[in-house]
């Protein structure tokens, strides 16, 4: 990992979940993205745009790693479609030479996130890791 | 920017298409914009694929949350011990049933039964034993309807049948019917004497233009004439005044012998 210690911005973004929008967790410092919980927000793009944002300047900034831990019970299709942005630029990273990898944890009462995580793993190339989870 | 080179690295694009981009710089090869039309060409085809990987995770993830709906409307309308419906569920089944029954006109049968001395099975036996008397005769009234009837466990030991497209001799004959279900075989259990079951049913015929609640009700009442003149009997609402009510009011009346004998 190589810790930023120089960046401008908060090196962390934050984001409780709501009843219709993901946890957000993602940590410059550690270079670990989080995104936990259900996803339908209104506004998908509106609502990933921060994340977008903050892996630009992130991957900008000459980061030479990220890992991104998703667990997600329900995508709606605008989140899929953010998702895969996610994914697209993971993807570039990781073609750029930097060390990237997925950790997708679902349910295994949800065997449906299962296939969604399979999906997005087929347009990939980088280490993406499909972890079940028993429910809690 | 981009090189405008076609790589088919990223997305598994078919053989066809790869076919067809081939045949595009075959036709044009010699064509100035030639590299800008493969590029553009296999972007949108891209794009395409992309969207229909949208649509079938969004339509797959789409399909679990009908599924989980339906199993949760499922659950919400069944007793989890008889697997009858439970009161909401059957409301819900008897204003289906009501809608078609006021466009057909024809009278719908309803049947309020309770198990007589259940009280005393439960308190004499348990209440796994009580439970096993519950689901034998949840499967003695199922046995004994159409499939085209509901039946539901409407609360403790009551259970209410609805009977569409009825008429009034139909009516008795199926509340003798389940009477006779009910207090048929003696049920076997494993440590007790075979019990025998006995039960109490109000019988009323439904007319289209009443709601569901003042139906149950009419029937809910002969239910009570049944219980205070004797148990182990059918009274049609029509016909209650014909029933003696009993001497005194409530359980002292014809005190009936407790079903278990032993224990």
């Amino acid at each position: 990992m190589d810790p930023i210690s120089d960046y401008d911005e908060p090196p962390r973004l934050e984001r409780e979940a709501t009843e219709s929008s993901p946890a957000l967790w993602l940590d410059a410092m550690t270079g670990t993205m989080r995104i936990d919980g259900e996803s339908y927000p209104e506004n998908s793009m509106e609502f990933y745009r921060p994340v977008l944002d903050w892996m630009a300047a992130y991957l900008d900034r000459g980061a030479q790693s990220l890992r991104a831990e998703l667990s997600l019970s329900y995508i709606n299709t605008g989140s899929i479609k953010c998702l895969m942005d996610i994914f697209d630029t993971l993807e570039d990273a990781y073609r750029a030479g930097r060390r990237v990898d997925v950790l997708w944890y679902y349910d295994t009462a949800n065997p449906r996130a299962r296939e969604a995580a399979e999906e997005f793993r087929e347009d990939v190339s980088f280490p993406f890791e499909i972890v079940a989870r028993n429910p809690s | 920017m981009k090189k405008r080179q076609a790589s088919f690295e990223r997305i598994d694009l078919d053989a066809e298409v790869r076919r067809r981009l081939e045949n595009t710089r075959s036709l044009y090869g010699d064509h100035p914009l030639v590299d800008d039309l493969v590029w553009l060409s296999e972007h949108y085809l891209r794009l395409a694929e992309r969207l229909r990987k949208i649509t079938r995770i969004s339509d797959n993830l789409q399909s679990q949350v009908v599924t989980a709906n339906k199993s949760l409307s499922q659950l919400a309308a069944t007793d989890p011990l008889t697997g009858l419906f439970n009161r909401a569920g059957i409301l819900q089944r008897a204003q289906l049933a009501r809608t078609r029954l006021v466009e057909a006109s024809t009278p719908f049968g309803l049947l309020m039964i309770d198990l007589d001395f259940f009280k005393v099975i439960n308190d004499q036996l348990g209440h796994a034993a009580g439970d096993r008397v519950l689901v034998e005769v949840a499967r003695r009234l199922r046995a004994s309807i159409r499939v085209t009837d509901y039946c539901a466990r409407w609360g403790g030991e009551e259970f209410l049948v609805l009977l569409p497209d009825m008429t009034s001799e139909g009516l008795d004959r199926v509340a003798d019917k389940l009477l006779n279900a009910v207090s048929g075989a003696p049920l076997e259990l494993d440590d007790s004497p075979p019990l025998s079951l006995a039960c109490s049913i109000g019988a009323y015929l439904g007319e289209s233009e009443e709601s569901a609640d003042e139906s149950i009700s009419k029937a809910d009442r002969a239910l009570y004439r049944a219980k205070y003149s004797g148990r182990g009997r059918v009274v049609r609402y029509e016909r209650m005044s014909e029933v003696e009510p009993g001497e005194s009011q409530g359980a002292a009346t014809s005190p009936a012998p407790p079903p278990v004998s032993s224990v």
